[in-house]
Formats: structure tokens, sequence, C-alpha cells
């Protein structure tokens, strides 16, 4: 058996260690703070996009084949003005899209969903009301993020023909 | 343990490197977030850029078909490839910015046709098809590349008639071939037709009903068909109509140009009496002015620079072999010579002797000028060597002739001459005067002795021996003395001159419709053994009737007016009966006299049936023409790019005019033909009850419910649609929904006269707008707030909107400001508005709402009244 070599660190060594983490431990925090502000940023962002995406895209396909006659927007109690339409689509079914606080809630036959957790604002409303052939809708979307507290906005304004 | 292993930790530099690898590992992963968030952005922005493309499309469709305006002014983007054409004026580029990305938005409306089953986009001036297509581009920036994303939609007229029934059949000429590219129409409607193929077949679409249909093309009469019923689905084979050829003829004649003076008599040396009496050798040399024009030939004692130079030169070979001038004095000084006239007429000679004064064949002739100052008689001219007279223009810097001889038998030829010099027999006493040894220039190639004197001798083929009388060939038989002529005598007529296809080409053109345009050529005539040249054109398949005849060389033309063609007949020009006429009975010679920068211009103005209009002005290049017979016009005009208006100022109220730029060459015929439009005009006015309204749009429709025009108002409110065919009408303004009309339509007759004034419309209910921007406590609202605005009182919390019911109520308008904070609502003009503004704002799970009102907001039809909204 031979004994090896087993000195540990010199002093120098591992003051030269501590300065590095000293020096590491103030640097990192901010990178993580600055890495989650973008994270949140891109996935907040990207979660507003495509819910409006989504949101328009909808709302277009059904309120396209709505039938005129049977569109109805007003404003429902606590909640933003003509933020709500109910109308029946060309199939007979009924169908609802409405807002309630930052949600926006679809309603087909009976069955609610939630398009979007992330609204800020909608309203459905007839460029006049004596033609109702077409119906504007304007959508902003949302989100907060902790860090910064700051929002992202999306303001969409679409027009949209009643075909039937 | 027994064996233990190695228990030595890492070293410092192990440690480092590892951690360096890891860096470069995580710097990795941050670099991959960038294109992350880039995938994120392209779908994001495309799906905004459908949305706007679909928004706008959506709201051009709302609009009624005559509302929604063609784009007549373009603007290019060629930012992006293939480029983008927009609309500048009716909808022009809007800039939206959402979600910090510009979007630029462009908008194209074009007349749209249906051929086949495809749609193909026309030209705006195109005939109303009832069809309009939209086009939406969105473009924008992406990673420093332009993006774009197009829409396509189309617009259909409903009052268009759909084209239920087609009419096919063939054309064919009475020698029972087929016509192709003939224009086939039906007359009740000439917007159906079509052209024949290369089998003379035609097939088109129509709407069902009793027709005649009409076919046309050049170099044939119009054919009609009988009147036939085509009835919905149906197909109409008519029996195949049979044109007629136009009766063509033939133009020719002989061209000549003549630009300058010519030599046209040398006589080297005759034994006569002068002046005082007594016998001295005279010599003399004869001009001849074959132009229209009269020509400066210098002053006694005229200084540098001269007008011409006349030059003598000939072979000295006693003086060893050099060529000498001899003169009157070297090249380049000055003519010393005593000027009795100063100007060759037009047809006149010019008479140069060594003597004022002499007897020549039987009588005395006075020179126009002579080279005696000293009663010396000079005899600068040898008759036995070998000379040349040359003339000179210094004015044009051209040699303008000469004509040279050989020596006596020597064989010495002398310093210039035209291709072959004159033979100066061997054994003879050289040039002079006896019969046979003057150098005489015929009048034109063959002519006979007996004509010379009758006629300017100014034939000039460029070569001496065929221009020329002279001893021992060409005219055996030519016994006859010509006596020199002066300045006293004529003016004589010019039958010839030089040969233009010696030179270049010579183009010559009438101005029928069916005969092109031809080249003189070079012909020969026969005499003594010699083949004279001579220009001469042929021009066929001229249509019979009177027409104006152009013939150009270069610079030079020649027209004349009147010819008139026969069927198979050749017709010489110029000819008795033209303008101007033949210069002699029976000589048909074109004289290019006239230097001319102007080219002509050529062409047949039809309608829309490719019917000819008579009596139609045609403006251009300086001239002005009204179209004869078979709608015809042809005139001089200016070269280079010359604008051509047709029926300038609608002067024929039936017809639009219509303007052309072809690229006239100098001294060459170009053909540009012109299609007018028939233009009735009706007129009327818009009005709002107390002011003009301006973009309102108006629409015409015929008896059968057919659209037949439609029209825009300006801001004056006046309106004109053009290019209405005679016929009674109905006028009436498009409205949009809600508008209404007093009264709702006008009944108008539009005669041949022209322009109807159909009367006066008042519109109620036109558009105008508030606009301005929306704040609150924080500044400018970007998350969206909604204005409505009404002419009744707005409550506080407005009720709900019911799609069945709204119209018949006291219209709402409504609109979401944008993410800029800015806000436009349309709302009828001419009314006092109330506007409310809602700002919503979320606070837990539902939402808090502050709003305001504002009263008394005057808005005026097709004006935007400012209102700025600032809550609370």
């Amino acid at each position: 058996m031979r004994i090896r070599d087993r000195r540990g660190y010199s002093l120098v060594e591992v003051m030269m260690v501590v300065a590095i983490i000293g020096i590491l431990a103030t640097v990192v925090p901010t990178m993580v703070i600055q890495m989650q502000n973008f994270f949140l940023m891109t996935s907040a962002r990207y979660e507003i996009q495509r819910d409006a995406r989504t949101t328009l895209d909808t709302v277009n396909r059904y309120m396209r084949q709505a039938v005129a006659t049977s569109v109805v927007m007003d404003t429902p109690a606590g909640q933003g003005p003509f933020s709500r339409i109910r109308f029946r689509h060309v199939d007979g079914r009924y169908m609802e899209f409405r807002q309630s606080g930052s949600n926006l809630v679809q309603v087909i036959g009976t069955a609610e969903s939630i398009v979007s957790k992330n609204l800020i604002y909608i309203a459905f409303t007839y460029p006049h009301t004596d033609d109702t052939s077409i119906i504007s809708v304007s959508i902003t979307m949302g989100k907060a993020i902790q860090l910064g507290r700051r929002k992202v906005l999306e303001l969409t304004i679409q027009k949209i023909r009643v075909m039937n | 343990m027994r064996n233990s292993l190695d228990n030595r930790g890492g070293t410092l530099t192990e440690m480092m490197v590892a951690t360096v690898i890891l860096s470069i590992g995580v710097l990795g992963l941050f670099g991959a977030f960038k294109f992350i968030a880039r995938s994120t952005f392209v779908s994001r922005a495309t799906s905004m850029a459908t949305n706007l493309g679909q928004e706008r499309i959506e709201s051009l469709k709302n609009l009624s078909y005559y509302s929604l305006q063609i784009t007549t002014a373009t603007g290019t983007d060629a930012t992006v490839s293939p480029s983008i054409l927009y609309d500048t004026v009716n909808y022009p580029p809007e800039y939206i910015q959402i979600g910090g990305i510009t979007f630029t938005r462009y908008t194209y409306v074009g007349m749209a046709d249906l051929t086949g089953s495809d749609i193909t986009a026309v030209a705006f001036n195109y005939p109303d098809t009832g069809l309009k297509q939209i086009t939406v581009s969105v473009i924008w920036t992406e990673a420093g590349v332009k993006k774009k994303w197009q829409l396509r939609n189309l617009l259909e007229n409903p009052n268009i008639n759909p084209l239920d029934a087609t009419i096919s059949g063939t054309v064919a000429n009475s020698a029972g071939g087929n016509v192709a590219s003939a224009i086939v129409v039906v007359e009740q409607n000439e917007n159906w037709g079509a052209t024949t193929g290369a089998t003379g077949a035609y097939s088109f679409s129509v709407y069902h009903g009793t027709y005649t249909v009409r076919a046309s093309s050049t170099g044939y009469s119009d054919g009609v068909s009988s009147s036939f019923y085509v009835a919905k689905g149906g197909t109409a084979n008519l029996a195949a109509i049979n044109l007629t050829a136009v009766a063509t003829g033939y133009i020719s004649g002989s061209a000549w140009i003549n630009t300058g003076l010519v030599i046209s008599q040398v006589v080297a040396a005759t034994s006569t009496q002068s002046g005082n009496g007594a016998t001295h050798e005279i010599e003399y040399v004869e001009l001849f002015n074959p132009t229209t024009f009269p020509i400066d030939i210098g002053t006694t004692g005229n200084a540098w620079p001269k007008p011409i130079s006349l030059m003598y030169a000939n072979y000295n070979y006693s003086a060893g072999g050099s060529y000498v001038f001899d003169w009157p004095t070297a090249w380049g000084s000055s003519w010393d010579m005593v000027h009795v006239t100063t100007y060759v007429a037009p047809g006149r000679y010019f008479l140069i002797a060594n003597a004022s004064y002499f007897y020549i064949n039987g009588g005395w002739i006075a020179a126009d000028a002579y080279y005696d100052s000293t009663l010396s008689y000079p005899d600068y001219i040898d008759n036995t060597k070998a000379g040349n007279i040359a003339l000179y223009s210094w004015g044009t810097g051209t040699w303008w002739d000469m004509v040279g001889w050989l020596d006596n038998g020597v064989g010495h030829t002398p310093p210039w001459y035209e291709t072959t010099a004159i033979p100066n027999a061997a054994g003879s006493n050289g040039l002079g005067s006896p019969i046979g040894k003057q150098i005489v220039r015929v009048s034109s190639p063959g002519i006979s002795a007996s004509m010379l004197p009758n006629f300017g001798r100014a034939y000039d083929s460029g070569t001496n021996t065929y221009d020329f009388l002279y001893d021992g060939t060409y005219f055996n038989s030519f016994t006859q003395f010509v006596s020199p002529k002066n300045s006293t005598t004529g003016p004589y007529t010019v039958i010839a001159g030089k040969v233009p296809t010696l030179l270049g080409t010579t183009y010559i053109s009438a101005s029928d419709t069916n005969s092109g345009s031809t080249q003189a050529f070079t012909s020969y005539i026969t005499s003594a053994a010699l083949s004279l040249p001579y220009s001469r054109f042929q021009l066929a398949g001229v249509s019979t009737g009177t027409w104006t005849v152009a013939a150009a060389y270069g610079g030079y033309s020649a027209s004349y007016d009147n010819v008139t063609v026969t069927q198979n007949v050749y017709t010489g020009i110029p000819n008795a009966a033209t303008s101007p006429a033949w210069p002699s009975a029976n000589y048909n010679s074109v004289q290019l006299t006239s230097t001319t920068s102007l080219g002509y211009v050529k062409g047949v103005i039809t309608n829309t049936s490719n019917v000819a209009i008579n009596n139609i002005v045609v403006q251009g290049g300086g001239a002005s023409k009204t179209t004869g017979a078979n709608g015809v016009y042809f005139m001089p005009v200016s070269s280079g790019a010359v604008t051509i208006v047709v029926n300038p100022n609608n002067t024929n109220p039936s017809y639009v005019q219509a303007i052309q730029t072809p690229t006239i060459t100098a001294g060459a015929v170009t053909t540009q033909d012109f299609t007018l439009q028939l233009g009735g005009r009706l007129t009327g006015y818009v009005t709002t009850g107390t002011t003009p309204l301006g973009y309102q749009a108006i629409a015409v429709i015929d008896g059968a419910g057919n659209q037949a025009g439609s029209g825009v108002t300006d801001t004056g409110g006046n309106f004109t649609v053009r290019n209405v065919s005679t016929g009674t009408y109905t006028v009436y303004p498009v409205l949009e929904s809600g508008q209404d009309v007093q009264p709702n339509t006008i009944s108008a007759v539009l005669t041949s006269t022209g322009s109807v004034f159909v009367g006066t419309f008042t519109v109620n209910g036109a558009f105008g707008s508030i606009t301005g921007t929306v704040s609150d406590a924080s500044g400018l609202v970007t998350s969206g707030a909604l204005l409505l605005a009404s002419t009744n009182t707005i409550p506080s919390s407005p009720s709900s909107i019911v799609g069945s019911s709204a119209p018949a109520q006291v219209p709402m308008y409504m609109v979401s400001s944008k993410a800029d904070g800015t806000y436009i609502l349309p709302v009828r003009g001419g009314d006092t508005y109330y506007l409310s503004a809602y700002v919503p704002v979320i606070s837990g799970s539902g939402v808090t709402v502050t709003t305001k009102t504002y009263t008394n907001i005057v808005v005026s039809p097709s004006v935007a009244t400012t209102k700025n909204v600032s809550i609370p």
C-alpha cells in the first residue's frame, strides 16, 4: 500500500473560490429575474396572441353564419358596454359570446366554455344600427406580468358581414 | 478497502474548462429564445394581416356595386415582389399599428370579366362587366424583410342581366373562303361580340332575345345577319355571313428629287461674235434650277462666304500630268464674276460666259454672270483636255452637281465626274459648239431631241453619260443645236430630276384603309442601247375612292390630294385631277422638292362596332383634319412623339375624345387607328337640400333593366355619366341603407345631341363623421373605449340592440376606439348628435365603466367633425 498525496486545497485556492462564488451570487439573481421576465413576456404574449387569434376566428366563423334578425347585443350587469352578443346560427343553434370580467365566455346551445382568460375589452356593435348586415367586433387582450407589472395589449377591430 | 482508488479532486484548470463548456451551452440556449420569439412573431403577424385584409374586404363588400369605386389613380409599392398596385384616391393606403408592428393596407378595386370560367382583370375604362374585383394587400416588415398578404374578392352587380344564351356562326368572303379576325357584334348591344378565329368561326354569350349581328373586317364591306331569336339557355347557329371584298385599284408614277441647281450645259469653245461685233472664242456654262424655290447664287465681287462655288478643273498633261484648278479662280477664293442676276428663279436657267453678250445659233443672248472684266474674253475651259465643272453649295454643304469629260483621244480622265465621264472623240476639235459637240443635260430619260426646248433639263441619274447629250453616242440621230438659255426665259416645266431610289428608299402611301405603304423601285428606260434608270412606284390594293397620296424620301416629301382610284385600274399620280396637278400632260412625275421634318400619320376612326365615323376632328402635331368618307384621316405632322387627339373636347357629342401618342418618323407614314366610344352624356345635380352632396354614386339603367352607365358626384354635387348610347334611361342615386332621395328616379331621354341635364336629386342621410381622441386620467385610452352617437338622448346605460327591430328605430352609431387612442365614428350628415363614451376597466370578476356624454355635435355630410373625449 502506498499513501498518496491527500493534501486539501490551500487557503488561497479556497479564497479564490469564495470570491468567485461571491461575484456570481451578485450577478445570478439579476440574470434570473431578467430571464424570468423575458420568459413571462414571451409566454404572455404568446398566450394572448393565441387567445386573440382563436377568439377572433371563433367569433368570425359563428357570427358570419348568424341570422341577422336574431342578433341581440347588450350590456350584462357589471360588465363592459355591449360586451355580449346573442344570436341564432343559421343551423338553428343558439349562440352567445359575453364578457365576464377578464373571461370571454362562449355559449353554444347550453354548453358554456371559456375562450380566453385574458380579456380586457370587448364590444360588439353595429357601425350604425339601421344596417344589421355588418357587425363590428373590437377585442383587447392583455395579461399582467408579476415582475415589472406590465401588461401586453393587443387591440383588434374586425368587421364581420352577417351572411343570413 | 485495501486498494483505494485515486481520490484526487479535479484541478482548477479542469473545473474552468468544464465551466466554459457549460457556459457555451447555456448561451446557445439563450440564442434559441430569439428564434422561438421570432416564430411566434411570424404566426402572429400573419394572422393579424389576414384579419386586417378580411376586415377591409368586408367593409368594401358592404357597399353597393355602384358605390364601390373603381381604382383609376394608382400608386405602386415596389418594395415587395411582385410589386403592388394600389388605389391612391378612393381608398388610399392605411397605416395600422398593432402590437408593435406597422401594417400597410393597400386597396385596389378593378373591373373583372368572366372569360369562360376564369376571372380576368380588365382596365377601368372597359365597358362595365357587372363584376368588380377587390384586392386588399397587407404588407409589414418582419426581421428586416418585407412580407405580403393578399386577399381578393368579387362584387357583382345585381342589375346586370346574366348572359344566358349563345350565338355562333362563321364569317366568309364572297369567294367562299374564311374571314379571320372579323369583328362580330350584336347590333342591339355592342358590348356583346367576338372576333372570328382562323376558321372564320365565332361564338359568344348574350342575354336571350331577338337580335341581328353585324360582321366587319378590313378590306370588306360590313355584313349583317337577318333577325333571329335566341332562347334562354339556347344557341343560335347562324348561317355564314358573307362579306364582299372592297374594290381596289392601283396608284403608280415616277418619283424625283430636286433639291438644288444642276449643270445643264457646257460649251468649251465656240467662235462667234461678242457684244462689240468682233469674233472671239466664247465659252459658257448653263445652270438650271429644278426646285420650287429661288436659289441665291451670289453677287458681283461678293466676299466669303459665298452661297455657291463653281469650279473648273482639268487634267494638265502638258504640265506633267497633274490636276489643275484653272477657272475662274482656285477653290475657296472669291468668285470673280460680274453678276447681272443674283438669284436663279425656280424653273429657270442661269448662263455664265466669258462674254457679257454674244451671238449664238441665230440670236443674241446676254449672260447672267460673266468673267470678262477687261474685254479679254478669257479662255478658261480647255476644249482639248480632260476637265470638269463642279458645283458646290456652301449653304447645304453638299456637291450639287458635277460633269466631267475625257480629253481628245489621249486617254486621261477628268479630276471629277459622276460614274462615267463623257467621251471626247479622237480626231475632233473636242468639246465645242458645233452640233453634237455640246454637253447638254436632258430633261428626262428617253426624251426626244425635239422636246428639249420645252422642259427644264434636270434628269440626273448620277452617271454623266446617261444624263447628257454629247458627241457620238446616246442620241445618234441628235442633229439639233441646243441654244443656251438665260434667266429671261421660262419658267420651264420640270418632269424629272435626281433618281431617289439610287440614293435611298422612297415611301409611297395612300390614305385609304386597305393599302399599306410601298417603296419605289428602280426601273429602266432603254434608249440608244442605254438603260436609263428612274424611280417607279406601284401601290396595289388601294380602295376605290378618292384619297390623299404621300411620297417621302428622307427629309423630302410630296403630297397629292384628290387622287381618284377606280377598280383594277392603274391611276398615275400626279394627274390632271390631282392637287397639285401633273407638271405637264401625261407626266406622272412626283417631285420631292420641299425639305421637311414632317412625317405623316393616317388612320381610321371607328366606333366600337368597327364602323367608320365621318366628320370627326383629328388634331395633333400642329395639324388638324376632319375624317372624310370611310372615317379616314391623313395628315402631315411634326416628327417625334406626337399626341393625336380625336374628337377633341367631345366636338361630336355622340362620341368621347380619344388620345394616342404614336412616334412619327420624319418622311414616313405612321398608321394610328382610333376606336371611339359612344359618348352621350347625362348630367345632373345632387344636394342634401342645403348643400351639394359629393361622392354620391349614380346609376343609369336602360329600358331592359341593364346597366347603361354610372357616375359619382364631384364635391360640387354635379355628376356626369359618359358614354351613354342614345335612348331612354332611368337615372337614380344609389343609396346606402338609411338614406332616402327625392325623387327616387328620373327618366332621361338621350338624343344624338349628346349632353342631357336630367335634374336634381335631394338625398337625405349621407354620411359625415365624428373623430377625435379618447383619454382618461392616465392619458390616451389604448385598450379600447366604446363611442356611441345618436340624435336622441343616450341613456346612461344603453339598452340592448335587437337585430330584428333596430333598423326601424332611430339609428345609433357605434365604434370602438383604436389602439392609438383615436376614433372615427361615421354618422349621417345634416344632424346634431349626442355622443357618449364608455371606458371599461376590468376589476375582479367584473368591469368598472366610466362614461361621459357630449351634446350638440353638428355633423355635415362628407365632413369630419372633431370631438376629443376626455374622461372624467
